[in-house]
């Protein structure tokens, strides 16, 4: 066969290699992480069509998280800046350190708090132009954790066993490691490990309930 | 994995390291769905990134590269033992030694292509110089001898290149027809250095020596040399042959992303380590058993791969 006739068949541009959505709904298994390491590698070799994969397989991630914590009109930018950062140091992501989606994840949670501090000195600033008194560094942390539909999340977080609402409000909210945690709960750290996930499961499960019966 | 692991079940949301990342209870909250961006970001992200092109490790200019390569080679045969002079050499029939005596003659037969006064070569028919064919004679004798002094013929061979290279009476743009193949002294420099790395990586297999990588400036300049000449060789390989955009992605240090073929979108897309792509283009790894990431027309990446290797001799 030359590779004339082949072209003829072959009028169509490269499209992604895996589907997306059976991507989604795998484990982290291998095979995603080698794919995801063989896209990164693409990217430091300057291949934007695996920038553009990546951006298909996670953008929808990085702009809902945007969306929940920095709201609709700044979700955009943080997600621009999330890929462009990705793309002007690829090298950054260690594939031994987790999957490329939580990695991305972290990165958007970094800029939305960012984006959080920027706009609470942005408002301090507009305070002490109008003699306002200083007030104290917001908690970005938990200004972010508010803004993730904030009245629901609490409903949910009531609904927990109180061990398990205790350790997640710990480690996230008082930002203690898992170590921490289970120094300050006086429990081993496999145990404040194991309250944290389960109760993370329980109150996605209930928020995803509450989404349903809103639906319906 | 840990039994923590274990403990959260099969939730693709979640992985070790997103609680270590600060990022769990986010990706636990926003559930599988997140929410897709507005259309036009993409455009946008993609543009930028069109627009703002990573950098890559630069290119040695050819002279720099094959001095290189001599000097690696050099030290290597330095290193060399009784014993492993004597190992065969594979793919050849020759030994170590008989693998030197090689490339004295043909380091002789490149100074002849540029000009540099040399003892005669044998077997050169001024037509395909049939690369494994020249200097039997030399290398017949060669071996007679010890193989420190057939070190030491090739080292002053190849010095007397590096000595004209690097002096004012180097041309890069002049002719120097190696093996029937037009090239300028500038190219020809590239394919020299792509046989010296390979020999080399030959000798360390045949001695047990781990094989030493070359820089990722002189990965740059070899590999984008062959990738950039890969619609000339499948034109070669396939006279009739249409040449389609094709998108070669050469992963790894020293290596880069490669649009060949004419503009428009890409029918395929190779992507595969640049050592490894290199070792195809030497004949050292077959095509078929390269591991690399195919995307569109297979039978289009099959034709490249096959011509990538006509330079190898």
């Amino acid at each position: 066969m030359t590779v004339r006739s082949v072209a003829r068949r072959a009028r169509r541009p490269v499209g992604d290699l895996a589907p997306r959505r059976e991507l989604r709904c795998c484990t982290v298994s291998d095979g995603i992480a080698h794919w995801e390491r063989t896209l990164v590698a693409r990217l430091v070799a300057g291949d934007d069509s695996a920038l553009a994969t990546i951006y298909d397989q996670y953008a929808a991630l990085v702009y809902g998280i945007g969306v929940r914590l920095v709201g609709r009109d700044h979700a955009a930018d943080v997600t621009q800046e999330v890929f462009a950062g990705l793309w002007d140091h690829p090298e950054r992501f260690d594939a031994t350190k987790g999957s490329l989606r939580t990695y991305l994840a972290m990165v958007c949670r970094r800029r939305c708090i960012d984006h959080l501090r920027r706009g609470g000195r942005r408002e301090a600033n507009e305070r002490r132009g109008h003699d306002a008194p200083l007030s104290v560094a917001p908690n970005v942390d938990e200004a972010a954790m508010a803004m993730i539909d904030g009245e629901r999340l609490r409903d949910a977080l009531f609904v927990l066993p109180s061990h398990q609402r205790e350790a997640i409000e710990l480690a996230y909210f008082g930002g203690l490691t898992f170590r921490e945690v289970a120094v300050h709960t006086g429990t081993a750290e496999g145990t404040a490990k194991s309250r944290i996930r389960l109760g993370l499961q329980r109150l996605a499960h209930e928020l995803r309930t509450a989404d349903e019966v809103e639906r319906a | 994995m840990s039994d923590d692991r274990h403990q959260f079940g099969d939730d693709p949301m979640l992985d070790d390291h997103a609680a270590e990342w600060g990022v769990e209870p986010v990706l636990a909250l926003l559930g599988d769905a997140g929410e897709p961006p507005p259309v036009a970001l993409r455009a946008g992200v993609i543009g930028r990134a069109r627009a703002v092109r990573r950098p890559l490790a630069e290119p040695i200019d050819p002279p720099a590269l094959y001095a290189a390569r001599v000097r690696d080679l050099r030290r290597l045969l330095d290193s060399l033992t009784v014993r492993d002079w004597a190992r065969r050499a594979h793919p050849y029939e020759w030994t170590v030694h008989g693998l030197v005596a090689h490339l004295l003659v043909i380091e002789r037969y490149t100074a002849t292509q540029f000009g540099i006064e040399t003892p005669d070569v044998d077997g050169v028919d001024g037509l395909d110089d049939t690369h494994l064919e020249l200097g039997a004679t030399t290398i017949a004798h060669e071996l007679e001898r010890d193989p420190e002094v057939t070190a030491a013929a090739w080292a002053v061979a190849a010095r007397r290149v590096v000595d004209l290279i690097e002096s004012d009476t180097y041309r890069p743009d002049r002719p120097a027809r190696l093996h029937g193949w037009p090239f300028s002294q500038s190219s020809a420099l590239v394919a020299r250095a792509f046989e010296l790395w390979t020999h080399a990586d030959d000798i360390r297999r045949a001695t047990g020596r781990e094989l030493m990588p070359p820089t990722a400036g002189e990965l740059r300049t070899m590999s984008s040399f062959s990738v950039q000449g890969l619609p000339f060789l499948v034109q070669l390989r396939h006279p009739r042959a249409q040449v389609v955009p094709v998108r070669i992605v050469l992963t790894g240090s020293g290596g880069g992303t490669y649009d060949i073929g004419g503009e428009g979108e890409p029918v395929a897309r190779l992507a595969v380590d640049v050592i490894d792509y290199c070792r195809v283009v030497a004949r050292r790894i077959e095509p078929a058993e390269l591991d690399a990431e195919r995307a569109g027309d297979h039978h289009v990446l099959d034709a490249l791969l096959d011509a990538a290797s006509l330079f190898a001799v």
